[in-house]
């Protein structure tokens, strides 16, 4: 018997909705969870502290422009040294997420931190970090929905940032479908490592074409490849291994092209471990439930040695910086337990490691030098060269600059004490023996 | 509906409409921020912005970091903007105009000030 046009939308409204709660059910995705949270919010951590040399274009003669202009008005000009403070917050956050400890809490706090540096200034326009920042609020509200033990990410979230990669690959090869971008030339000037140049030259001898052709057949490529991504990240369970191998490819080949877009290449490496089978780390889940965890005054002492490490590293109000910090990490982990609560001493340890590691806090106050320098702001140039040398005292450049620095306003001793100091770093170089002969004589 | 399918529905309906304020007009052609434009023309786009007070160039290296003026140079029109208040607040009462011009890829070169209106009220 034919059915009523009314009963006929409800029963078309049920089997959407049915449909709906199908897709969205997701409980085939939980094992992706432990693997996904561990390496994206790892390389998070490890993204976050690369920030840190830049950090000091902030605030420079109190001038910004935020993401909503509108706000301007409102809003103070970020400061180098605040911004400072919330990228390492960051890096303990990022390091307790990956841990899954007490998510509820340490993903919005996570979220709301990353978001104030991404969008308080336009002086991070990238692409990546906007991603990112979209990717925290999609996680803190999963974990905030989240009916799970200690707010766990629920298998659901796993497809919804699955989605979101799907939205961005569809916008991005909307962008190409722009006959400027199809003709090859943008791909011709933005392409800048040389063996690329080089493939593309002799890919065209032996077909006996323009070079152009080839970029606008592989500016093509990249258009369809990133179509048939979006359809792979929305029905992974048909197109799990074309998508996986063909979108590593693709990430994997931008990275190598030596195009300048930071560690974005290895944020979207990282994604496609939700293209994998959920059944690979099924075991994973268990195992973890199996394992002891140590006592509660490991977490206090946890916390107590991280907020050590941030006042022992060379940043502007470390002590109190640390405390906070050490503070905030404590109120994230209260109510944890097992291996969790050793998540604030592998914070202190990523830290120090990172510190000892990368050249950024460094880097950090030598570019703020270099500005202060081209700004003719000379105390603010002493101060931030004084950090370099006291941070990496061999560093020549530094040294040289400090004393050029000394030298300028008046400070003769100090700047010859310097001045011989980089003699003994680089004997054989000639500038130091040049500017202690220009010096008046003590 | 759960709350869970309102965020989700929330998230994808934001995200996935939100591109389209750029294609709508409601963006400046070199604002391509929120729009996923990822290795578009606009990244090859050279701008010149030039301020000039009593006939003078202001030297903008001297009082703003060098990271802004990358992207006065990629053109982004709120960044001009915020600059020009700036300019406009340290130096009163004096006529400053603003050049505002741009090179790009497909061989137009838009002029969006050409330097002979004053720019401040």
């Amino acid at each position: 018997m034919p059915l009523s046009p009314a009963s006929e939308r409800q029963v078309s409204e049920r089997r959407v909705s049915d449909r709906w709660q199908r897709y969205w059910s997701a409980e085939a995705e939980q094992p992706l969870v432990l693997p996904f949270r561990a390496l994206f919010f790892g390389l998070l951590g490890f993204d976050c502290w690369s920030q840190i040399s830049h950090l000091s274009r902030y605030g420079v003669g109190g001038f910004n422009v935020s993401h909503f202009p509108a706000l301007d008005g409102l809003l103070p000009a970020p400061e180098a040294n605040w911004m400072l403070a919330l990228v390492l917050l960051q890096v303990a956050l990022c390091v307790l997420a990956a841990c899954g400890v007490q998510l509820k809490r340490t993903l919005p706090l996570l979220a709301l931190s990353y978001c104030v540096t991404y969008f308080w200034s336009q002086l991070d326009s990238y692409q990546h970090h906007y991603l990112v920042a979209v990717l925290l609020v999609i996680l803190a509200g999963a974990a905030w929905l989240s009916e799970r033990e200690d707010g766990a990410l629920p298998g659901w979230s796993m497809r919804l940032v699955r989605m979101q990669l799907a939205i961005v690959y569809f916008w991005t090869a909307v962008t190409k479908a722009e006959p400027q971008f199809l003709s090859g030339e943008v791909l011709a000037r933005l392409l800048t490592e040389q063996w690329a140049k080089d493939w593309v030259q002799s890919t065209a001898e032996r077909l006996g074409q323009a070079p152009i052709t080839v970029f606008g057949a592989l500016s093509w490529g990249a258009m369809i490849l990133e179509l048939f991504l979006v359809l792979a990240m929305l029905f992974p369970e048909r197109l799990r291994w074309p998508g996986l191998i063909l979108g590593l490819a693709l990430h994997i080949t931008i990275e190598a092209s030596g195009f300048k877009i930071g560690n974005f290449s290895y944020l979207m490496v990282v994604m496609y471990v939700l293209l994998l089978p959920p059944g690979l780390f099924g075991g994973w889940t268990n195992t973890k439930r199996a394992l002891p965890g140590p006592g509660k005054a490991w977490m206090v002492g946890g916390a107590a040695l991280l907020a050590l490490a941030i006042a022992w590293l060379p940043v502007p109000n470390s002590l109190v910086l640390g405390l906070t910090i050490g503070g905030l990490t404590l109120a994230c982990l209260w109510g944890s337990s097992g291996l969790r609560l050793l998540s604030p001493t592998l914070a202190a340890l990523s830290l120090l490691a990172l510190h000892s590691g990368t050249d950024q806090l460094r880097d950090f106050y030598r570019y703020m030098g270099g500005d202060a320098r081209a700004r003719a702001d000379s105390e603010q140039a002493i101060y931030a060269y004084e950090q370099v040398i006291s941070i990496d005292p061999s560093y020549f450049s530094g040294t040289v600059r400090l004393a050029d620095l000394y030298r300028a306003s008046g400070r003769f001793d100090e700047a010859r004490s310097l001045y011989e100091r980089a003699q003994a770093i680089e004997p054989d170089n000639p500038t130091p023996k040049e500017r202690l002969r220009g010096l008046p004589s003590p | 509906m759960s709350r869970r399918d309102l965020f989700i529905l929330a998230v994808v309906v934001l995200q996935g409409l939100l591109p389209l304020h750029y294609y709508l007009g409601a963006s400046h052609p070199y604002d391509e921020r929120f729009a996923w434009r990822m290795f578009s023309e606009t990244r090859l786009v050279n701008c010149q912005v030039k301020f000039e007070a009593q006939n003078e160039e202001i030297p903008l290296k001297r009082s703003f970091h060098s990271a802004w003026i990358t992207l006065l140079k990629r053109g982004r029109p709120s960044v001009v903007q915020g600059v020009q208040e700036r300019v406009c607040a340290t130096h009163p009462e004096q006529s400053v105009t603003l050049t505002y011009r741009c090179r790009q890829l497909d061989g137009e070169n838009p002029v969006f000030s050409d330097g002979t209106e004053q720019v401040c009220p």
